[in-house]
């Protein structure tokens, strides 16, 4: 056959020949697009639209009631706190973010953190800061011990010299001009804790079974004295939902989990239309039991991880040294009492029968709103602890605190975390945080920071990302915004070699 | 304008007839590519924008064709 030059072609072939090679060459760049064979790979996200834009991979900020379509040039958050899909071809083990943004906030607004949805049921988001101007503050008018562009510690006092001297004190639980231990006078932001809880000597604990009901998720701390320790849960499914829900029950020890167990609700025909804050609705799904033998006296972290649909109807524990953290919501639970140390706290309710006065210490508040949060301050500086009366069942309570119950006796189970309501005139002497302030670069700030991405949920490729400004609402006028002008993520996994040689070797 | 003459229109119907074909693989490729790969094209490139293109081409194709 003779095979003619290819000048001498005609010119559809040549023509399909050129294109045949282009579409090849398109056919690699997608190839590497999705298999990323340098196991790195950056994607950036930035407001300056035009009709030819793609989808990009920074994608569904939400919920739209929080942004301001009005602006353009970059991404208006008025409230907070909003959501995004990150999409990646493929899985990875860490990102890095950088968000170029500049602030409109309020005094009352000082910290904006980033989070990344985490993997498993009703998964939580790791947060992270962008910027705390409250520390940003206080590296200026407190002593730093530590700076290391990683962690940093203050003091309000110069009294510790090195970051050694001061890790030996924290370690043993003691620390200068501190009467009742790091517990009174550290706060921790962002820090990885490493802190370990210490009873007092002769601490006695008797057996404890709270019979107030709770809904959803729930959070506690239980400390056990040496010996044989016991958890039992009782729970009904409300059955407003349609689908079956699932109940988890974590327990950690030194931040291990030591003990993890299901329980399947139900999926009846017939669904309730409401929740009823007087009857008692829905059905029994069952119990879940643990035990163990603590070799030496030790602080237990409890995860009750369930939807709204699941009350805890019982907790009995071998310990009445036990506090809730965080989230209390309690059902069917008119005229309730519950003590707590912290000084702030929000509630909200979703049924209009819930509706009410609320009385903290000698403070009243009345909750005449469903499905808007109200701010209680206490305003008894003095006293330690805190009275909450609910008149109404049916409250949802979140706090940065604890709360305990009239059956279980108080403790505070970890040093205090810095929110927005910090006061530098407070108690607190030392600040223990990893985090770094924002670069100032012209006319935005700069803020960078890395997450471990395989504990992440994927799903369908997408990464969830919040966005969260504690204490940035909706008002009229929305003068109080955060203004994001680029999002860049850098993500790093393994690259193609590696993972041929690891299916080699398997 | 300058008017092309016989032969530059017959390369150029040839051209836009090819480019048509190649067009027509190119979007069935990425659409098919797209729902394969969860979204993979659409992130990087506008699709309608590519489906618009090819509309234009297989209309002045097609109008080459009834010149004939």
């Amino acid at each position: 056959m003779k095979i003619t030059k290819f000048k001498n072609w005609p010119l559809n072939l040549k023509l399909r020949l050129v294109f045949g090679v282009f579409l090849l060459v398109i056919l690699v760049l997608i190839f590497c697009l999705k298999v990323v064979p340098s196991g790195k790979a950056s994607y950036k996200k930035t407001w300056t639209n035009n009709f030819f834009s793609a989808r990009g991979t920074m994608l569904d900020f939400r919920p739209g009631i929080r942004l301001d379509s009005k602006a353009k040039s970059y991404l208006k958050i008025i409230a907070e706190p909003v959501y995004f899909n990150f999409y990646t071809p493929r899985s990875f083990s860490k990102a890095k973010i950088t968000i170029k943004y500049f602030d409109n906030l309020a005094e009352a607004t000082p910290i904006i953190e980033l989070g990344l949805l985490k993997g498993g049921l009703n998964g939580n988001y790791e947060l992270k800061p962008l910027q705390n101007k409250i520390i940003d503050d206080l590296k200026f008018s407190w002593d730093r011990i530590v700076d290391d562009g990683e962690t940093l510690i203050l003091q309000r006092e110069k009294i510790y010299n090195n970051g050694l001297e001061f890790s030996a004190d924290f370690s043993e639980g003691r620390l200068e001009n501190c009467v009742g231990g790091p517990l009174s006078c550290a706060v921790f932001y962002n820090y990885n804790n490493d802190y370990k809880y210490q009873a007092p000597a002769n601490n006695l604990t008797r057996s404890v079974k709270i019979n107030q009901a709770l809904r959803g998720e729930h959070q506690f701390f239980n400390y056990f004295n040496q010996g044989k320790w016991f958890l039992n849960f009782d729970f009904r499914d409300l059955n407003l939902n349609s689908g079956q829900e699932i109940v988890k029950v974590n327990i950690y020890l030194d931040n291990n989990l030591i003990a993890s167990q299901n329980l399947t609700g139900l999926d009846l025909a017939t669904r309730n239309d409401s929740f009823d804050n007087e009857n008692r609705q829905g059905t029994s799904i069952g119990e879940l039991r643990f035990s163990g033998l603590a070799e030496k006296g030790a602080l237990y972290k409890v995860e009750i991880k369930a939807g709204n649909d699941i009350i805890i109807e019982s907790i009995e524990s071998s310990s009445d040294q036990l506090v809730f953290a965080n989230k209390f919501w309690p059902v069917y639970s008119e005229g309730l009492k519950i003590s707590t140390e912290a000084k702030f706290l929000s509630v909200k309710t979703f049924e209009t029968e819930s509706l009410g006065s609320i009385f903290l210490n000698e403070g009243k508040f009345e909750l005449d709103k469903t499905y808007s949060s109200l701010l209680l301050e206490a305003k008894d500086e003095e006293k330690y602890l805190n009275e909450l009366k609910l008149e109404k069942s049916g409250v949802l309570i979140e706090l940065n605190g604890f709360i305990a119950l009239p059956d279980t006796k108080f403790f505070k189970a970890l040093p205090e975390k810095m929110d927005r309501f910090f006061s530098a005139s407070g108690s607190a002497s030392y600040l223990l945080s990893n985090y770094k302030s924002p670069k100032k670069e012209k006319n935005y700030k700069v803020a960078s920071l890395e997450f471990d991405l395989n504990s992440a949920y994927l799903n369908n490729n997408y990464y969830s990302f919040v966005i969260s400004v504690p204490g940035l609402e909706l008002t009229e006028g929305g003068e109080n915004y955060l203004g994001i002008k680029e999002i860049k993520i850098e993500v790093e996994g393994r690259s193609l070699g590696e993972k041929i040689i690891s299916f080699i070797k398997k | 304008m300058k008017k092309l003459n016989e032969k530059q229109k017959e390369i150029l119907k040839i051209f836009v007839r090819e480019f048509f074909y190649f067009l027509s693989i190119l979007v069935a490729a990425f659409f098919i590519l797209d729902i394969v790969l969860k979204g993979l094209i659409s992130a990087y490139l506008n699709l309608n924008l590519l489906f618009l293109l090819w509309l234009i081409i297989a209309l002045i194709d097609l109008r080459f064709k009834a010149k004939k």
